[in-house]
């Protein structure tokens, strides 16, 4: 029994003391009541909501041509050109236009933040969820696990993981997302362990509810404030960490206009060609803002004493 | 308020761009004084006459952008291991890097008694750091050490023996005929260790006092960070104008040159050649640049896969143009490649081209059984943009006749192992070679040295090879050149790889350096380095 | 509190053999050869098979690592494949470096990060708190390595008010831990102000406002205490993604730490370097969140009754 650490991280925010087993579709009714009167987190949503419709529409707004992808139409007589005119983010070092390329990598930058948080959130929030509901020796060993995971320093072991498994968009995932585990792994034990032994949990299992629907019906929708925010959170983070493989040389596969890669493999011309770094720049601080006002909105809006 | 926000953020990006973009490049040099090494401050030597120009600087600060693995000759032969070693050690015969003229080092003179046998004769009055006398037994002590090391083993191999007549007279006896054997003497492995420190310290201890006859004396590493060396006061001839050099690790290129144009640094190696540019148009560095050994080429596996048919490679060679790609890549530095050996190698002849011929390309495709193009994997190594950019570049191009290149940038250890075990379809290396011509082809394209050696496309061919072995035999200047024009050809209708770039060395250095000369075999004599 | 500590000492031990059993198993199927690293491209087959063996190389997965367990217990961390220097003199050079790196940027971005966490809360909701909020999130979403060259170029540069690279005088140190520092403070600050929100209105805050008490002597006598401990969980945990960040900032800065020597043992595949190092690292992170963990059961009870 050791990890209250991130039971006080994250419980006091998340997890409602006196939650009841209410019914799923009215607490999100009120949540989404509450979320909606932040006007940051609508603000953060409305972010993310654009990033997905330029994402979506990548296609029709940076269209490919006959032989080349959209993100990758090089025209090496018209390198480096500033923004405005016919390139409104200008061209980079191939001459393709940065602002194709921003609109197809929110695609891939989405679609990464997305699978990472997905391997990270269900690898987590399972051991997390047997290590608390279990204790004794499963809880132990889940938890020694995500300790030896925690104690590698994170990039060191998706380099690692990355040079082990070899390099392409699948494999910096996993690398990126294994990384990703303890966290959830951690905050959802925490939550388990403060709902385990509620009256609620014991009347279900007093009419016979077996574990498994215990904690999924029962232990698990009362966890999911918490989980939610460090998802939202750990999208952000997962694009950062895809950037910092690929300063290593060791992200995604060019010509995939992944945003950290663009900003990784421009830094080079930071000096000469700001527009080329400032743009990737701003797409990811763009996703991580709209992201961390979700974040933060629902966090507040699950735990209705935060409300003025 | 969601304005006010938009607003805000928008504002902040734009300060921090505008006050880091602005770059004007001009900040005064930090006062010299401060920035001359930060060692024992000692004023000028002690000997060396009385006249000693008190203010002028003599400690150098030279940026490289790895630690050198091993200050000892014959393991690691990394670039900044070679740069220092060049100024710890001195080999035999030396290559003058400005004339590319092999002159005296610690042999003063020699003879070919025939193709095998060499005679030489040693320099006397030479010391090594530590006070022994430079010797024969300290030659061939050096060359049985450099063949009993794996490392350097094949590059000496043909040396069979040493024959000692007294301390400064010594006859090489190779076990074949080997034209090239006095440029193999005059490379940096072949430096002359002090056999008797050698001898005690063996391979596990050497690298950490590394006792040579050069003009500069290994002093102290930080480890990861820095190297020193001295000036070596009873060196046997000229002494240099620097009493120290300190070769710095800086990894990141961009970095390097930020260091020199702001003074924190006198010499800069390898600039990025996106910056030559900044650098042409900043006035407080000077660039230096000059045509090198290095040759930069496009891998194919010739042994397997649908490159192993000749017509594929030849597709490939008329469908590619490398000028646009030697621009943007290499931001126009260094020039085209004309054919294996560079043109800094007297014996080197410009191959013909392959014409651009999108038409004839889609030909010899569809001949070779791909007439609705095909699918191939280019990797390339994790660290080097310049590659990365030729690979993007490279699968652009060959969209127009359908080709699809899917790019990989591998981790380093995995791309050699897997070059070497012929896992590629296409790939990219350099190959840094020396003047010999010999050295430019033995080890990329002689079927012994298949895979993890060099000769990493596989080219496996009868007659390539028989003119390699033949080439190295012959003494005949004129006819000498003929084979290896010839060999030249030969390679080109094999077309192991597409000759793709000639480097050019990239180095900056602050207005006060002079007497810096780029070498093309990257470790420049910087004992010849003054200050203004 | 004796028996607290011995017990998580005593928990640190699976802890580590799990990183060596993780790290070997990496390194064990990475692909790329040491024995060629070690003997060069140009070594005989022979060679290659004889050091192989001499090296262990040839034995079985669990022999090799079993004999490594049995070298790491005798403290015999063998010698780089490379450099052929000991591997704690490697290690044990660069290691202070990148441990100081890492101490003064966790303290910048406590000093940055709890203080305007606090004002933030106080100040909930006002200009300030949205202010830092959007400060905060620009700095948890900027890169690393981005930030570096930034600073670099705006304060080396431009202003000459930083050196560039090295790390000898304490203005060397000023850039690389802002560098690394930057997210952390972010993530404090955001971690400082959830847990004063939560704090300030429990009900002893209510009634020492009640008793008419001066509203800053309650924030910092009665708020601050309670509000700290999760914020200390926090720092603990960051510590380890700074010795992470330590490796892209060492890189740009040429600070010759382990961060960055790691990587190129990686790399090179020199992989006693590799084992030993990461160990050290785990070692060192385990240590610092035992010390967290004591320092945490001392300020608050209920954690330490749990040992009893």
């Amino acid at each position: 029994m050791l990890t209250n650490k991130v039971a006080v991280d994250e419980a006091p925010v998340g997890v409602n003391a006196d939650a009841k087993p209410r019914k799923k579709r009215s607490q999100m009714h009120d949540v989404w009541k509450r979320f909606r009167k932040s006007r940051t987190a609508m603000f953060g949503l409305f972010i993310i909501i654009a990033l997905i419709i330029l994402a979506l529409s990548a296609e029709i707004l940076a269209p490919a041509d006959a032989i080349n992808p959209g993100y990758d139409i090089q025209d090496l007589g018209n390198t480096f050109a500033p923004p405005g005119g016919e390139h409104i983010f200008g061209t980079d070092n191939f001459g393709r236009d940065i602002f194709a390329r921003i609109a197809h990598g929110a695609r891939i930058s989405l679609y990464v933040g997305f699978v990472v948080v997905s391997i990270s959130m269900v690898t987590g929030v399972t051991l997390g969820a047997l290590s608390g509901y279990y204790s004794g020796i499963i809880d132990n060993v889940i938890m020694r696990i995500i300790d030896i995971l925690l104690a590698i320093p994170f990039l060191l072991l998706a380099v690692s993981i990355v040079a082990a498994l070899g390099p392409g968009l699948r494999n910096v995932m996993i690398a990126v997302g294994v990384a990703g585990i303890p966290g959830y792994a951690r905050i959802v034990r925490a939550s388990v362990l403060s709902v385990r032994e509620q009256e609620f949990i014991e009347a279900a299992r007093s009419v016979g509810a077996n574990n498994f629907r215990i904690i999924t019906r029962h232990i698990l929708p009362n966890c999911m404030a918490p989980i939610i925010v460090q998802a939202t959170m750990g999208m952000a983070g997962a694009i950062l960490s895809a950037a910092a493989l690929s300063f290593i040389g060791l992200g995604i596969q060019p010509p995939q206009p992944e945003w950290g890669a663009m900003l990784a493999e421009s830094r080079r011309f930071m000096r000469d060609h700001w527009h080329m770094v400032m743009f990737p720049g701003v797409a990811i601080a763009t996703v991580i803002f709209g992201l961390n006002m979700i974040g933060d909105g629902l966090r507040d809006a699950f735990d209705p004493r935060l409300k003025k | 308020m969601k304005k006010s926000l938009i607003r805000t953020m928008s504002a902040l990006v734009v300060a921090v761009m505008a006050l880091t973009s602005c770059a004007t490049g001009n900040q005064a040099p930090a006062d010299a004084g401060t920035t001359g090494g930060n060692g024992a401050d000692t004023t000028a030597p002690a000997d060396g006459g009385g006249q000693a120009a008190s203010d002028v600087r003599d400690e150098l600060i030279f940026l490289t952008g790895a630690f050198p693995v091993t200050l000892d000759p014959v393991m690691m032969n990394d670039h900044p291991s070679a740069q220092i070693r060049l100024m710890i050690f001195e080999t035999l015969v030396s290559l003058n890097p400005r004339t590319m003229e092999l002159e005296p080092g610690l042999a003063v003179s020699w003879d070919f008694e025939d193709a095998q046998t060499l005679n030489m004769e040693l320099r006397q009055g030479v010391y090594f750091s530590n006070g022994d006398p430079f010797t024969a037994d300290d030659v061939s002590f050096t060359i049985e050490r450099a063949i009993e090391s794996t490392h350097t083993r094949s590059m000496f191999e043909m040396i069979e023996y040493v024959e000692i007549h007294d301390d400064h007279n010594i006859t090489l006896h190779l076990s074949e005929p080997f034209m090239p054997i006095l440029h193999t003497l005059s490379t940096g492995q072949l430096g002359i260790v002090n056999a008797n420190v050698a001898r005690e310290l063996g391979f596990d201890g050497f690298h950490e006092n590394p006792v040579g006859t050069g003009r500069f004396i290994f002093d102290s590493q930080v480890l990861g960070d820095r190297t020193v060396v001295v000036r070596n006061e009873n060196y046997w001839g000229e002494l240099p104008h620097l009493r120290q050099i300190t070769f710095r690790v800086i990894p990141e290129q961009p970095i390097r040159f930020i260091e020199v144009e702001t003074g924190n640094a006198d010499i800069g190696f390898s600039i990025l050649p996106t910056d030559v540019q900044r650098a042409e148009e900043t006035d407080s560095v000077v660039l230096h640049r000059h045509l090198n050994f290095s040759y930069n080429y496009i891998g194919f596996n010739t042994a397997s896969g649908p490159l192993a048919d000749i017509r594929v490679r030849q597709a490939i060679a008329h469908a590619l143009q490398l000028q646009p790609i030697i621009d943007n890549a290499f931001a126009g530095t260094g020039m085209p490649g004309t054919g294996p050996l560079t043109t800094l190698h007297d014996m080197s002849i410009a191959t013909e081209p392959f014409e651009f011929d999108l038409d004839r390309s889609r030909e010899l495709l569809a001949e070779a059984g791909f007439p609705d193009g095909l699918s191939l994997r280019f990797w390339t190594n994790a660290g080097n943009q310049a590659r990365a950019d030729v690979a993007q570049l490279v699968q652009s191009q060959l969209r127009q006749v359908n080709i699809d290149v899917e790019v990989e940038i591998i981790e380093w250890g995995t791309y050699l192992e897997a070059t070497a075990a012929g896992e590629h379809d296409m790939f990219m290396l350099g190959w840094i070679s020396q003047p010999d011509p010999h050295f430019g082809v033995d080890m990329l394209f002689h079927s012994r040295n298949v895979g993890a050696p060099g000769n990493r496309s596989f080219t496996v061919n009868a007659e390539i090879d028989r003119l390699i072995e033949e080439g190295k035999g012959e003494l005949d200047p004129v006819r000498r050149a003929q084979i290896y024009a010839d060999l030249q050809n030969a390679i080109r209708e094999e077309l192991p790889h597409i000759f793709l770039h000639f480097g050019e060395e990239l180095i900056v250095t602050t207005p006060e350096v002079r007497g810096f000369f780029p070498a093309p075999t990257g470790s420049p004599w910087l004992w010849e380095v003054y200050f203004e | 509190m004796h028996k607290f500590i011995l017990k998580r000492l005593g928990m640190m031990l699976p802890v580590l053999v799990g990183v060596m059993f993780v790290i070997f198993t990496l390194t064990y199927i990475t692909p790329g050869d040491p024995v060629m690293m070690i003997l060069g491209d140009q070594a005989a087959q022979e060679d290659i098979v004889n050091l192989r063996a001499e090296l262990g190389l040839d034995q079985p997965f669990l022999v090799q690592f079993g004999m490594f367990v049995a070298n790491t217990m005798q403290f015999n961390f063998g010698t780089s494949f490379t450099t052929g220097r000991p591997v704690l003199e490697e290690i044990g050079f660069r290691f202070p470096t990148t441990m100081q790196l890492a101490a003064m940027s966790v303290v910048i971005s406590v000093l940055i990060g709890i203080p305007l966490g606090i004002l933030s809360a106080v100040k909930q909701y006002t200009i300030f708190d949205n202010g830092a909020t959007i400060i905060g999130l620009l700095g948890v979403s900027i890169p690393n390595f981005w930030l570096g060259m930034m600073l670099i170029i705006l304060f080396s540069v431009n202003l000459g008010w930083f050196p560039t690279t090295g790390f000898e005088t304490p203005m060397h140190w000023v850039l690389p831990s802002f560098t690394i520092g930057i997210s952390s403070a972010a993530i404090i600050m955001r971690m400082t102000r959830s847990s004063m929100l939560e704090v300030i209105r429990q009900d002893y805050i209510r009634t020492a406002r009640a008793k008419g008490q001066k509203e800053s002597k309650i924030i910092v006598s009665h708020a601050l205490k309670n509000a700290l401990i999760p914020v200390i969980t926090v720092v603990g945990l960051q510590f380890g993604l700074l010795l992470g960040g330590a490796i892209l900032t060492e890189t740009i800065y040429a600070i010759p730490g382990l961060g960055r020597f790691m990587v190129e043992s990686i790399q090179r595949r020199d992989y006693p370097i590799i084992q030993g190092g990461v160990l050290l690292l785990a070692l060192v992170f385990s240590f610092v969140n035992l010390l967290v963990d004591i320092l945490y059961a001392f300020v608050d009870p209920r954690i330490r009754s749990q040992y009893k």
